[in-house]
């Protein structure tokens, strides 16, 4: 395309560059403040403080190079701005000059066709040859000039297409944008090792710039690959000490490290807890919105309208605020441990999990998968209930499994509750099966020796089941299912779940609801307690289980499968001791 | 094990600062060309750089958000542990 000279405002560009540089003094009132909050932070001294120091330093150097960015696209806006400038100016002196001579040229060719015609006239003189022959001069000189001046206009057009493309170049250089321009454009060409390497090397800021298929690629690379790389940059690190690099992926990519099979899951933790807590501020705002327009909602069908919202809105904020409780919830351990959020999807619903133990360097790791309606607003109730686990194991031998409470797929609706029979069905079992089989398998590939357990209560069991049968590399040590909602045909016995033990619990309880769900399952979905090939652990004692849930209301008679004093709580503790 | 040292109005100020921060870094403005250059190419390459502050802004905004929210919530847990701790100190008694 043939760029125009005269096209474009070089004042509107000067003030775009103005602009500029005011967003260059909001950023850096911002910058000072957070180091003024930093500052603040003097008097905080303690764990909790290395996590907010680790961060809060990133921030006033990310904002000083998002300045440096600013000040070289100024440079090259205010250069442009001139040149563009100088070449309209010099666009309209050859324009007017055009005009001009186009119309001598037209004045002179009218004098010399009279000229010519006077001078072809019988009557014609020596002056008439003289003005004819001085016109046609005047026609040539006329005609010079104008093919000059189209000279001169081509060699400005070409002037302005220099000038479009340095800014153009300018505008995508590395110090403007951060990165090197042959990065943008060749990322997704890379090989896996060069692409990781080029991700690594970038700072925070920009690497949050990147187009989201940067985020996309990172999170299916192989766990084997992201954990050779990870190590790369300065090993597989602490939450206390780890290379820059690790720190700019956590807070630039938080959503795809928190959940990158092959990451250390101090990491992951970190990088889920940023993740959670963003979406967590953001369902406050969310939430605070949908109340102001319950209340200002005008007629029957807005407040309707309005009243959905709201629900939805306090749903969610509901499911995040218990899984950002985990991390403070009280536990029932007898020695306390450490916890990690080891995963964090923010969806429709949002989904996670929550250990209580530190993966990175716990000798046995067991997922506790709930069943129908369980969702993250249940994290903490599960979290303590595993953790009654813990303390039998505490109290046995003085060291537990870490357990990870893993609400990491959507759950049937509660069939009592609501009367949706998608729980006697396998639908949401294949589809949460396919994230728990590889939530395992991120565990499995960073930890080859752990001892790995799943606990499986009602429903869970039915997917956790479908997800053990998918991957026999994940080398499970006990399954085991308590209160079973059944196991799909797929999954025809014990042996089909590749797991070294299975055991099966199934009291008499009140109301009989995973037999219902069994019984009514389509298609049908076997009891493992029942010549599945499971070992079978008996709920009867001086405290039989009644109940279908795993912890029972404690101001209730009933007892669930979990409860202090039952022998599946026992059998549960000795099944999954490291 | 680190010394543990913290006073509310300690995090109360951080979190206050780093809110201010928050606003200050969402707030500033990004402007766009609005047809200035008269050149595809200038202006496709403006609005690529335009995309990048606005992300990198992003992060400092989200990041400053974050921090502030951990300083609130670490407020909100050890005032949880104190009434933890008393509760049991007052069981014990």
């Amino acid at each position: 395309m043939t760029a125009d000279p005269l096209a474009g405002d070089p004042a509107a560009v000067t003030k775009l560059s103005r602009a500029l540089a005011d967003r260059q003094d909001d950023l850096r009132t911002g910058a000072t403040t957070v180091a003024r909050a930093a500052d603040d932070a003097a008097d905080w001294e303690g764990a909790s403080k290395d996590r907010f120091s680790a961060t809060v330093g990133t921030i006033a150097p990310a904002a000083q190079r998002i300045i440096g960015r600013l000040d070289a696209a100024i440079d090259v806006l205010g250069t442009y701005a001139d040149e563009v400038q100088r070449i309209q100016d010099e666009a309209e002196r050859i324009r007017a000059s055009q005009l001009t001579t186009a119309m001598d040229s037209a004045i002179t060719a009218l004098s010399l066709s009279a000229a010519k015609l006077a001078v072809s006239a019988k009557d014609a003189t020596d002056a008439d040859a003289r003005q004819a022959r001085r016109l046609q001069s005047d026609a040539d000189d006329l005609a010079a000039t104008a093919s000059r001046l189209d000279a001169e206009w081509d060699a400005l057009v070409r002037r302005r297409t220099t000038a479009d493309r340095a800014a153009s170049a300018g505008l995508s250089a590395t110090d403007v944008l951060g990165v090197a321009p042959s990065y943008s454009g060749t990322l997704g060409r890379m090989s896996d090792a060069d692409f990781l390497a080029a991700v690594a090397a970038m700072p925070p800021e920009v690497l949050a710039a990147q187009d989201p298929s940067v985020a996309d690629r990172l999170a299916g690379m192989p766990a084997e690959t992201v954990q050779a790389w990870w190590d790369g940059l300065g090993g597989r690190g602490t939450a206390g000490e780890h290379a820059a690099a690790q720190d700019a992926l956590i807070t630039a990519l938080p959503a795809v490290i928190g959940n990158l099979n092959g990451v250390p899951y101090w990491a992951r933790d970190q990088a889920n807890r940023l993740s959670a807590q963003r979406a967590y501020a953001q369902a406050q705002d969310d939430l605070r919105v949908a109340r102001r327009r319950y209340t200002r909602a005008i007629g029957g069908h807005g407040q309707v309208a309005a009243g959905h919202a709201l629900n939805a809105a306090l749903l969610r904020y509901n499911q995040l605020n218990n899984f950002v409780a985990g991390a403070r919830t009280d536990l029932n351990l007898r020695y306390p441990l450490p916890r990690q959020m080891v995963a964090f999807r923010d969806g429709q619903p949002p989904l996670g999990a929550f250990s209580v133990g530190d993966l990175d360097s716990a000798s046995s790791v067991t997922f506790l998968v709930p069943g129908m309606g369980s969702s993250l607003a249940d994290t903490t109730q599960y979290m303590r209930t595993g953790s009654t686990v813990q303390q039998s194991q505490q109290q046995m031998s003085g060291d537990a499994s870490a357990y990870v409470t893993w609400l990491g797929y959507e759950s049937p609706p509660n069939f009592l509750a609501t009367g949706d029979t998608a729980v006697l069905h396998e639908d949401s079992a294949r589809a949460g099966a396919a994230t728990l089989s590889a939530d395992l398998a991120g565990v499995r590939a960073t930890r080859p020796d752990v001892q790995l357990n799943v606990v499986a209560h009602s429903y869970g069991s039915t997917t956790a089941a479908l997800a053990l049968a998918s991957d026999s590399a994940l080398n499970i040590h006990s399954f085991v299912t308590l209160g079973s909602a059944g196991i799909p045909s797929s999954v025809p016995d014990a042996a089909a779940t590749h797991a070294a033990h299975m055991y099966a619990a199934q009291a008499n309880e009140k109301w009989g609801i995973a037999a219902f769900g069994r019984t009514f399952s389509d298609p049908h979905r076997a009891d493992p307690t029942q010549g599945f090939g499971a070992t079978e652990m008996h709920t009867d004692g001086t405290r039989t289980v009644n109940v279908h849930d795993l912890a029972a209301d404690p101001d209730s008679r009933n007892v669930g499968y979990l409860d202090s004093g039952t022998k599946t709580l026992l059998g549960t503790a000795k099944a999954t001791m490291p | 094990m680190a010394d543990l040292r913290v006073s509310y109005s300690t995090l109360d100020g951080v979190y206050h600062a780093l809110d201010s921060a928050t606003e200050t870094f969402r707030k500033a403005p990004m402007p766009s060309d609005g047809g200035a250059f008269g050149a595809d190419d200038v202006a496709a390459a403006f609005a690529t750089f335009r995309a990048a502050q606005q992300r990198s802004a992003a992060w400092l905004g989200d990041t400053s958000r974050t921090l502030g929210q951990y300083a609130h919530d670490t407020k909100s847990l050890v005032q949880d542990a104190d009434d933890d701790l008393a509760g049991k100190a007052g069981g014990a008694g």
